[in-house]
């Protein structure tokens, strides 16, 4: 049986009727879905049919009074008398349920992110107890940094608490072989442990165990893949398992094929991409060269990005961090640098760890959204108290005929339910509609644990927030009911002048100015952010990647510096191209690579404390990006002798070094291989913002590529075009025709780069001005409606004020004064909102504080005059009333 | 003497009658629709069944579960010998009633609507 019936009528059924013809009238049901309708009709007319037998069903069921207990029938009564006057009213329910839709739908959507990124456990077996852990050095500034694998012999030594460690490295690209061409592809090698503790089985063959430990030598090397590159590289073959694949022209066995859309989440200064093609395992022994010279971190000798940790049932993270402490202080003893760098171990819950970014624009879209359904309830209960006044004769009369307060009561409030829930209904598909947008092109900067969807528990929680939101806006006009019933209203007697209705405007005034000013500070930070200068000039810039894992072509720096120089004169001699560099990892491409260095005199454990970007270049970069040279000159061939070393640094490294352009001709010292050497500092570049357009200026140094020759490298190419993207082929047939089998890959304008820097301030931005406005128009309309209505009821009055000489300009004047002092109270309680909510934002906004001065009188100024609109508009057509008209009874 | 019985009541206790051994809501639902046109829901077709149960007129049991009903029972109806005269009674009534009235309702109709063909 592939189609199921829709689950929502089926749940509707069970709950309405009692068990035994629920049962019945299912089984009914589905037999005729499932015998006659599918076949005969298709899913979607099934399912029409399906919904409307159920509705019909429960209609008969419920109106049944046979087994019906008394509070039911009367309800049911109730809901038939509502529904009967949400149709007589077709206008009125239509804004009040489109109003509250909008609210709910809108929470509903933001609240399915916040549940499946902040409150969902993470996708592996009992991801609570998954920990991960860094180390903290008291001389650096960092909170934290990666610990290195070697450190993990000792951890498992010392600790009793934890199941097994992890380490995860950095991702490297690699080329595998194909079906046809060889393919690029993310490579990352962890820990055969990794999937143990994770608690993810391969979906075809296994996934790393013991067998696959890397012992050194002869051993064949084994790889993991990903279940999409195997789908999109090897078709979704399973012989593949145990067969030979070519990595980086190396032989290696398939073991498995891990499940589908399996991410390994971390966090993101990690700097994990979120799809890693293919793992390979990796050796804590081959590590240990690294701990005897002194645990220098650098990236070709220990390139760990994390360490995962599971701790055992009842280990509580206390009792954790207590071992951890210990082991570090054993470490410190043991190890000269941690003594003299102050080591200390920090374990993290994961979750925490890998969502803590994601928290602040989450919490003030969350924050945001709950305005606009606070600012949705108060139009609708504004809406239902402007109607109550209409019906107090009604209810007078309803009351004088025997109906109790309790009755009465009970009515509105079937009433204000009719709209929640149909409020509710059109809010939950809104919701459904987006989320399903969202499931597709979701942010990438947002976790990737859990898929956002609309399931049981965001479903309860659109039905918890349409109840709340019943009682919101259904309680004000039941409440002034209860005063109904001594009689003197069946003539249609003197009425109160609204001070409810009144409040609520306010309150909406307020509410709405506090999301605009948050909407404000949002923009005015985009404005900012737009002009930091990235320290290169993206414009017209293209940007792709290669990689060099080829071992038989490309083994060794010589061999890769001599593809690299043939290739760079080939791009720069392509039509269209005036600039073509090398660097090892470009900037805001979020691969990072840093370094620790140190300058002469500085004693060894010092040098953690200063950490720099270490990029490997060939002179043409600084053409191709513009980067100014500030003094001293770019690497030429001079540069590339092997019997010293030379470095570029920038204005932020001179500074720190103390030395600003006199650094040319001083030595800079940095590790390499684990081993520390001194390069010649030839010149000092301008400043580029490498990892963010945020966060302070890291200082870089830049060395020549022919002394390293990383194996992962991206060409930066300027061109002189319009639309670079034209040169795409050419590039492409450029790289080719030197080696057929390297794949170029991620060829991109750099600006695609620095736009995905902003994205998710960018994404904040959009949504909450979208709220913001949805309030500011909620709020309006609101405010529309009051004002229209009182002055309908006062067109007596005004009447006899025209009547008795007062002119039209003075009656408009004396409307709106009335309602700007309402303004000016909603203006003022939503600055202080603002104080409160700003803080919120605090994280997301760049060089603008939370209670920026210019944005808050921006704000109240625009609020001020659409609040005037608002009024005015209404005030003037009472103004234009026939007095004769007016003083006529109605 | 009891109750007499409704339009809808004596439409569904022929369709019971009509199925005989296999009378469940489906085909009862089925056999009303398909020869009078008048779609009805399970839950209405429960709700009169129910009511003539009350009354003595059908008595039902369950029958075996099957998977396209997503393994729930189906519930049999049988017409109990008071049913049987019921509607035995309600029939005779219309029909003596009926006697004869055909050609006069026929010549009404043309009166009232003269083109039926073109509609209301």
């Amino acid at each position: 049986m592939s189609h199921r019936p829709p689950h929502l009528p089926r749940w509707l059924i069970r709950l309405c009727l009692s068990r035994q013809s629920a049962e019945v009238i299912l089984g009914d049901l589905d037999e005729e879905f499932h015998v006659e309708r599918i076949p005969r009709e298709g899913r979607l007319r099934a399912h029409l049919w399906y919904w409307r037998q159920a509705v019909a069903s429960l209609a008969a069921g419920t109106s049944a009074p046979r087994q019906n207990t008394h509070w039911l029938r009367s309800m049911a009564g109730d809901a038939r008398i509502a529904l009967r006057t949400a149709r007589k009213h077709p206008g009125f329910t239509l804004t009040a349920a489109l109003t509250l839709g909008l609210g709910i739908a809108s929470s509903t959507i933001v609240f399915s992110v916040v549940h499946a990124v902040l409150l969902r456990p993470l996708p592996y077996r009992s991801s609570e107890a998954l920990t991960l852990i860094w180390q903290r050095l008291a001389t650096t500034e960092a909170n934290r940094r990666p610990m290195p694998a070697v450190d993990i012999m000792d951890l498992e030594r010392r600790t009793t608490l934890f199941e097994g460690f992890a380490a995860v490295q950095r991702p490297t690209w690699a080329t595998v072989s194909g079906t046809d061409a060889p393919q690029h592809i993310t490579m990352a090698r962890a820990s055969v442990d990794l999937f143990r503790l994770l608690g993810v089985d391969a979906a075809v063959g296994r996934a790393f165990d013991q067998r696959d430990q890397p012992n050194g030598g002869d051993a064949v090397l084994t790889v993991l893949l990903s279940y999409e590159l195997w789908q999109r590289v090897y078709g979704g073959d399973s012989t593949i398992v145990n067969r030979g694949v070519q990595v980086n022209g190396q032989s290696a066995i398939v073991v498995g094929v891990l499940p589908r859309q399996f991410r390994l989440v971390l966090p993101p200064d990690v700097g994990m991409p979120e799809t890693i093609d293919a793992w390979i395992p990796m050796s804590l022994e081959s590590t240990r060269g690294v701990r005897e010279t002194q645990r220098l971190r650098d990236q070709d000798s220990d390139d760990t990005g994390a360490v995962v940790a599971r701790l055992r049932s009842g280990a509580t993270l206390t009792a954790a961090q207590t071992q951890l402490d210990a082991a570090a202080a054993h470490l410190r003893e043991t190890v000269p640098f941690y003594r003299e760098a102050g080591l200390r171990l920090l374990v993290f819950p994961m979750h925490t760890d890998v969502t803590a970014h994601a928290r602040p624009v989450l919490t003030a879209l969350m924050g945001a959204v709950i305005l606009v359904l606070l600012i949705a309830c108060a139009n609708v209960a504004n809406l239902m108290l402007s109607r109550a006044a209409y019906r107090r004769r009604e209810m007078a009369l309803r009351a004088a005929l025997g109906a109790t307060r309790t009755r009465l009561m009970t009515h509105l409030i079937a009433e204000a339910s009719v709209i929640g829930v149909a409020g509710g209904l059109l809010g939950v598909g809104l919701a459904a509609f987006a989320t399903d947008l969202f499931a597709t092109y979701r942010p990438a900067w947002l976790p990737a644990g859990q898929t956002v969807s609309l399931n049981t528990t965001v479903l309860g929680f659109a039905a918890g927030v349409t109840g709340i939101a019943v009682v919101a806006f259904g309680l004000p006009p039941a409440w002034q009911a209860r005063s109904t019933g001594n009689g003197i209203h069946v003539r249609g007697g003197p009425e109160r002048r609204g001070g409810m209705r009144m409040g609520l405007v306010a309150a909406e005034i307020a509410l709405s100015t506090a999301l605009l000013i948050g909407a404000g500070l949002l923009l005015r930070t985009a404005t900012r952010l737009a002009a930091v200068d990235p320290g290169f000039d993206a414009t017209g810039v293209l940007v792709f990647d290669l990689t060099l894992r080829n071992t038989d072509r490309y083994r060794g720096p010589a061999a890769r510096s001599a593809l690299v120089r043939d290739l760079e004169a080939r791009l720069r001699d392509l039509p269209g191209v005036a600039h073509a560099g090398l660097v090892s990892r470009p900037p805001l491409s979020g691969r990072l690579w840093t370094t620790e260095y140190g300058r002469p005199g500085q004693a060894f454990p010092q040098w953690p404390g200063n950490e720099a970007n270490f990029r490997m270049i060939t002179g043409a970069f600084f053409d191709a990006l513009r980067i100014p040279l500030l003094a001293g000159q770019t690497f030429g061939p001079a540069h590339d002798r092997q019997d010293r070393r030379f470095a570029i640094i920038d204005r932020a490294m001179a500074d720190r070094l103390g030395l600003d352009t006199a650094a040319v001709g001083e030595p800079v010292g940095f590790p390499v291989d684990g081993e520390r050497v001194w390069g010649e500092i030839v010149g000092v570049v301008e400043n580029v913002r490498y990892e963010s357009l945020t966060g302070g200026v890291r200082e870089t140094i830049y060395v020549p590529y022919r002394h390293e020759a990383s194996r992962d490298i991206s060409f930066v190419v300027r061109t002189d075009v319009s639309d670079p993207t034209v040169l795409a082929g050419r590039i492409r047939h450029a790289v080719t025709s030197l080696d057929p089998a390297l794949p170029v890959h991620g060829l991109r304008p750099l600006a695609v780069d620095v736009r995905q820097a902003t994205a998710p301030m960018r994404f904040t931005l959009v949504a909450l001005s979208t709220f913001a406005v949805a309030a500011l128009l909620l709020a309006a309309i609101g405010l529309y409606g009051v004002v229209s209505f009182n002055t309908a009821r006062r067109r007596h009055e005004l009447g006899v004020r025209i009547a008795l000489g007062a002119g039209r300009t003075a009656v408009i004047v004396m409307v709106v004064r009335q309602y700007a002092t309402v303004a000016i109270v909603g203006i003022a309680g939503g600055l202080l909102a603002a104080a409160v909510f700003g803080n919120v934002l605090r994280s997301l906004l760049f060089q603008v504080a939370p209670a920026d001065p210019a944005t808050m009188a921006v704000v109240s100024g625009l609020i001020f005059a659409v609040a005037l609109l608002a009024s005015f508009l209404p005030a003037r057509r009472a103004s234009l009333v026939d007095p004769v008209t007016a003083l006529r009874p109605d | 003497m009891a109750a007499a019985l409704g339009e809808f009541e004596q439409l569904i206790l022929l369709a019971v009658v009509r199925l005989a051994d296999n009378a469940y809501g489906v085909r009862i639902r089925q056999e009303i629709e398909t020869r009078t046109g008048r779609a009805v829901s399970p839950g209405a077709i429960y709700t009169a069944l129910d009511r003539l149960e009350t009354r003595s007129l059908v008595r039902s049991r369950m029958g075996t579960a099957t998977p396209e009903r997503g393994g729930r029972r189906k519930k049999y109806y049988t017409v109990e010998p008071k049913g049987a005269a019921a509607l035995q009674r309600a029939m005779r009534a219309m029909a003596q009633m009926a006697e004869g009235v055909e050609p006069r309702l026929a010549a009404l109709r043309a009166r009232t609507f003269p083109a039926p063909e073109r509609g209301r």
